[in-house]
């Protein structure tokens, strides 16, 4: 049986995240929390426009988003969307575009039943300044075409080659429209065409340029097409299936697992409640189902101490595409600007000539040396002392590094970040010792 | 694998998901599935083989498992770390050929909440391993042979079933050769 609270907190982190998004692009009165994630406009509105039975106010006040700015929307990609959509989502966004339709002269797809509104007038004009609506900006200047979603798509990944297939995909254009857009950016000197020996692969050549003109690029790209199809998933999940038999719920569960493959395997994402089975893959699944909302919701988790209350010194860590996997970190003290995380030893070895970068190899010991080096700081602001990776501790400095880059940043994929607050570091740690306590002595001054 | 031990409770969360999804769906099983059933072994078994499906009080051949029971059952393999194709009809055409006479008195049957399952009888379990033993790269069917240790009339009446079974395949290819050939009545000539 569904809890109230599991199912509560998941339409709740669903909504949260569909706000956001949406005030992102200006729809008053929520908070943002992804002004540095490119934001993807028409898997949103297919989203909300299902979501929206959960929030009469968010379907309304997106619907008067669309009415206020149809020329910025796509009706191909919405067309092509729907083809990969739930029936749910069909038939919801058939009444949401129904709706929008008897207020502007939009040729989208969909005919379902308006329902009545009076379009609130709230949704401000978008800024386009904001890195999040690189999009926007793109369709500002290119148009609303298959040329402005290949360049989104060659700014979020620059140093990749990628497939006129690949782009077709993930463009939710048609390969012939996305064919014809390479071949112009080809000849506008904007994109890179390569043979290499199975085909032709495409970057980008101009991409300080194209970034000076579009006035920055947002920090990350999500794949909101396949984020959205997870979350709408949940969501169904958690209001929906409410067996009261845990086996039940387990096989339900199971049918999530597999609804969903295709877009965890697009996300690179481990679906972590593949180790458990039967009645304890709910459990797993539950947590995993809240931790990645939250994630992707941008809403800190205050049990696990990923959040920064103010006084609280937060780390975040990226994982590069370029180099692939690397590592690279952000530590925010209190009061202080932000820095890059660096590993002690560097300051030794580039005393005369300091590192022009800060970035950390994905080799064997990467990801448990930034582990144990944000595990480091954060004791060091409750006053206790780690040592360093290598030799103090009597190696469980290495055991315990070893498995946070298990457990939370070897998981990650590149492209995505993940920001931990010093208490949930310093509860993490404590909480690892005690189960290694059998099998490690305890000693030194830094338990 | 799946283990004797969770057999049944594979076959529960499968039943109760298909009684709340307000499905009913009849299965006659056999191979090392239905001799779990039986207790005739205590080996694990990698999957459940259907043979047939009953369908308004008859046992059809099962070609192809119905779409909403194989979408169940691929839930039920993700939850329980199963292989994808735990529950097929690999053995369909052991129906079209027939099982041994009086088969359906033998049955066992158990119900999971919305699926009953019928295991073939210990006389026909022994009857369908030793058909299959008789591929000799199937070492596991003598294995299971000697687990069940049939007795001697047992083998028997099984091994009349194997020889007649036996002669209806090679008496159906031949006509499928035949008709290939241009012989068009073949079926009704041999």
């Amino acid at each position: 049986m569904q809890t109230k609270r599991f199912k509560d907190e998941v339409v709740e982190l669903g909504l949260e995240l569909a706000w956001s998004l949406w005030a992102e692009l200006s729809v008053s009165g929520w908070t943002r929390r992804h002004s540095a994630a490119a934001i993807d406009l028409e898997p949103l509105i297919l989203y909300t426009s299902w979501l929206g039975q959960f929030d009469r106010r968010l379907r309304d006040e997106s619907v008067d988003w669309c009415i206020s700015n149809p020329r910025f929307v796509s009706a191909i990609r919405l067309k092509n969307l729907l083809r990969r959509s739930s029936i749910d989502v069909s038939t919801s966004f058939a009444d949401f575009s129904a709706t929008v339709k008897s207020h502007a002269r939009v040729p989208w797809p969909g005919n379902g039943t308006a329902w009545k509104l009076v379009p609130s007038g709230k949704s401000g004009m978008v800024d386009l300044a904001r890195p999040a609506l690189i999009q926007l900006d793109l369709r500002a200047i290119c148009g609303v075409s298959a040329r402005a979603e290949v360049l989104r798509l060659l700014i979020s990944e620059s140093n990749r080659g990628w497939t006129s297939s690949e782009l077709a995909q993930l463009s939710a254009y048609g390969k012939a429209n996305v064919t014809a857009a390479l071949d112009t950016l080809v000849l506008a000197n904007l994109v890179k065409e390569e043979r290499l020996s199975n085909g032709f692969r495409f970057s980008l050549l101009s991409e300080p340029q194209l970034i000076a003109l579009l006035g920055g690029r947002p920090a990350q790209f999500p794949v909101w097409s396949e984020i959205l199809r997870i979350v709408e998933a949940f969501v169904r999940f958690a209001t929906t299936k409410a067996s009261a038999r845990s086996d039940v719920r387990s096989v339900e569960v199971g049918g999530v697992l597999r609804e969903i493959d295709r877009s965890i395997n697009t996300l690179g994402l481990t679906a972590s409640p593949r180790v458990a089975t039967g009645t304890d893959l709910n459990y797993h699944f539950d947590a995993w189902v809240i931790q990645l909302m939250r994630q992707w919701a941008g809403v800190p988790d205050p049990a696990a101490g990923e959040v920064a209350n103010g006084n609280e010194a937060t780390y975040t860590i990226n994982r590069l595409s370029v180099p692939p996997g690397a590592w690279m970190g952000i530590v925010s003290n209190p009061g202080e600007q932000p820095r890059a995380l660096e590993m002690p030893e560097w300051a030794e070895i580039y005393i005369e000539h300091p590192r022009s970068d800060t970035i950390v190899s994905d080799d064997s010991v990467g990801a448990p040396r930034v582990a144990h080096e944000i595990l480091r700081l954060a004791e060091k602001r409750a006053g206790r002392n780690l040592g360093d990776y290598w030799g103090s501790g009597d190696g469980r400095n290495q055991l315990v590094a070893r498995a946070f880059a298990e457990e939370r940043l070897w998981p990650m994929r590149p492209g995505q970040s993940i920001t931990f607050g010093e208490t949930f570091l310093r509860a993490w740690r404590r909480d690892r010792l005690e189960r290694l306590a059998p099998t490690t002595a305890p000693s030194g001054n830094a338990r | 694998m799946i283990a004797r031990d969770s057999l049944a409770a594979v076959l529960n969360a499968l039943g109760a998901t298909l009684a709340e999804r307000g499905l009913t769906y009849e299965i006659l099983v056999v191979g090392g599935s239905g001799l779990l059933l039986l207790g005739s072994i205590a080996r694990s078994t990698k999957d459940v083989d259907v043979v047939a499906i009953r369908h308004e009080g008859e046992f059809r051949e099962a070609s192809s498992l119905p779409e909403p029971l194989r979408d169940a059952a691929a839930a039920t393999a993700r939850a329980f770390g199963l292989s994808d194709d735990w529950l097929n009809t690999g053995p369909a055409d052991l129906m079209f050929f027939g099982l041994p006479e009086g088969y359906r008195d033998r049955l066992q049957v158990s119900t999971y909440g919305g699926l009953t399952v019928y295991a073939a009888g210990r006389l026909d379990q022994i009857a369908l391993k030793l058909y299959a033993a008789t591929d000799a790269t199937r070492l596991r069917d003598l294995d299971d042979l000697r687990a069940i240790n049939p007795s001697e009339p047992e083998l028997l009446e099984a091994a009349a079933w194997v020889i007649a079974h036996r002669l209806r395949r090679f008496r159906y290819d031949v006509a499928y050769l035949l008709r290939e050939l241009g012989v068009e009545d073949a079926d009704e000539t041999l």
